[in-house]
């Protein structure tokens, strides 16, 4: 069989271990050394877990943000889940009113992703529907997504409470790391 | 040459079930670095040596007035390689509030993490400990695999306190695997 990476052995689908591992390997802007040298894969760079975030502070009720960015900085990933924080921009006035859970204004913000093929990812819909806002069970994508290198993709997040918020968006996903 | 082996760490013998291949990587992670185990380059000697411990390591960073930023550098397991499982926070308060408290870490929304190799290496873009770490008790946050540590690599955590109103003061967590010669 060809190389699997150890970071996704632990995958059922041999099939899709060898094409994550593929993804990466093969990808000029991740593995310019050896992306056409598979012989060389067991040997060389190994595939790291990263988080990546992308940080919007909306206004008040009804502005809308969007922003289009590369996550992985042109190399390709495999994304495997995605977490949200959403906070009121200004902190509140303390010790009162004390904050309650993370994320308890997830309900107002919505949210949109588009591929710039102009494919709509995911529709509009509030954030906790596409996010995982409960801190440490994030929104696990099944399978995991191959992301493309060069593709960027436009977000854009809606405010619909009443004050400033701020969202954090965050994905988990491993690239290649040729450092070591 | 490189050592190979098809020895695997009793301790690792549950991902053995999904994956020979994790499980042996895991296990020559450990065995075969010569910080941890003097009988790195004999695997024929892995059966009967050191044995694997699943440990708890901490740093903390106590008392952060706010906006304060806080650098550390962070060597896991004194310079031995390790597989890290899951990392965990505490964010609070350091000063025990005279209203009553609600539930741990309501304040992870407002403190920051940023964590890098020393290489250079960014491993976490700054964002919410919420969002990196687990801040609900008894939920870690676990990457897709467990991840190998080198041993000397050390890591870079920043951590930035976003909070207005207060001091905070932060504990970070990793529950790691680490070979013990000791015994």
């Amino acid at each position: 069989m060809s190389y699997i990476d150890p970071s996704f052995a632990h995958i059922d689908d041999k099939e899709l271990a060898v094409a994550y591992t593929h993804w990466l390997y093969s990808d000029p802007n991740s593995n310019p050394s050896s992306w056409d040298k598979p012989e060389l894969w067991k040997t060389g760079p190994k595939v790291k877990f990263i988080k990546r975030v992308i940080n919007m502070s909306i206004l008040n009720a009804g502005a809308d943000l969007t922003i289009t960015r590369q996550l992985f900085g042109g190399k390709n990933a495999v994304v495997f889940n995605r977490q949200a924080t959403v906070k009121l921009t200004t902190a509140p006035a303390f010790p009162n009113p004390p904050l309650r859970i993370p994320n308890e204004h997830s309900s107002y913000v919505t949210y949109q992703q588009v591929s710039d093929d102009g494919q709509n990812n995911v529709e509009e819909t509030t954030i906790e529907n596409v996010f995982g806002t409960i801190p440490g069970q994030p929104f696990t994508l099944d399978p995991p997504q191959l992301w493309w290198g060069n593709a960027e993709k436009t977000y854009t997040l809606g405010n619909d409470f009443g004050a400033d918020i701020t969202a954090n968006l965050v994905w988990t996903a491993a690239i290649l790391d040729t450092a070591r | 040459m490189p050592v190979t082996s098809s020895f695997i760490a009793p301790e690792f013998g549950m991902y053995a079930e999904k994956s020979v291949i994790l499980a042996r990587a895991m296990t020559k992670w450990l065995y075969a670095d010569p910080k941890a185990n003097p009988s790195w380059n004999q695997p024929e000697l892995w059966g009967n040596g050191p044995k694997v411990k699943i440990v708890k390591r901490s740093i903390n960073f106590p008392n952060l007035a706010a906006s304060a930023v806080s650098t550390q550098k962070l060597s896991l397991i004194g310079g031995k390689n390790a597989i890290v499982f899951s990392r965990m926070a505490t964010v609070k308060l350091t000063a025990i509030p005279a209203s009553p408290l609600q539930i741990p870490n309501e304040y992870g929304s407002y403190v920051t993490i940023k964590q890098s190799r020393t290489d250079g290496f960014l491993e976490i873009d700054t964002m919410p400990l919420n969002n990196a770490y687990g801040t609900v008790p008894g939920w870690p946050d676990i990457t897709p695999a467990p991840e190998f540590w080198l041993g000397n690599s050390d890591r870079v955590i920043v951590i930035t306190n976003g909070w207005t109103g207060a001091n905070v003061s932060v504990n970070l967590s990793w529950t790691a695997a680490m070979l013990d010669t000791a015994r």
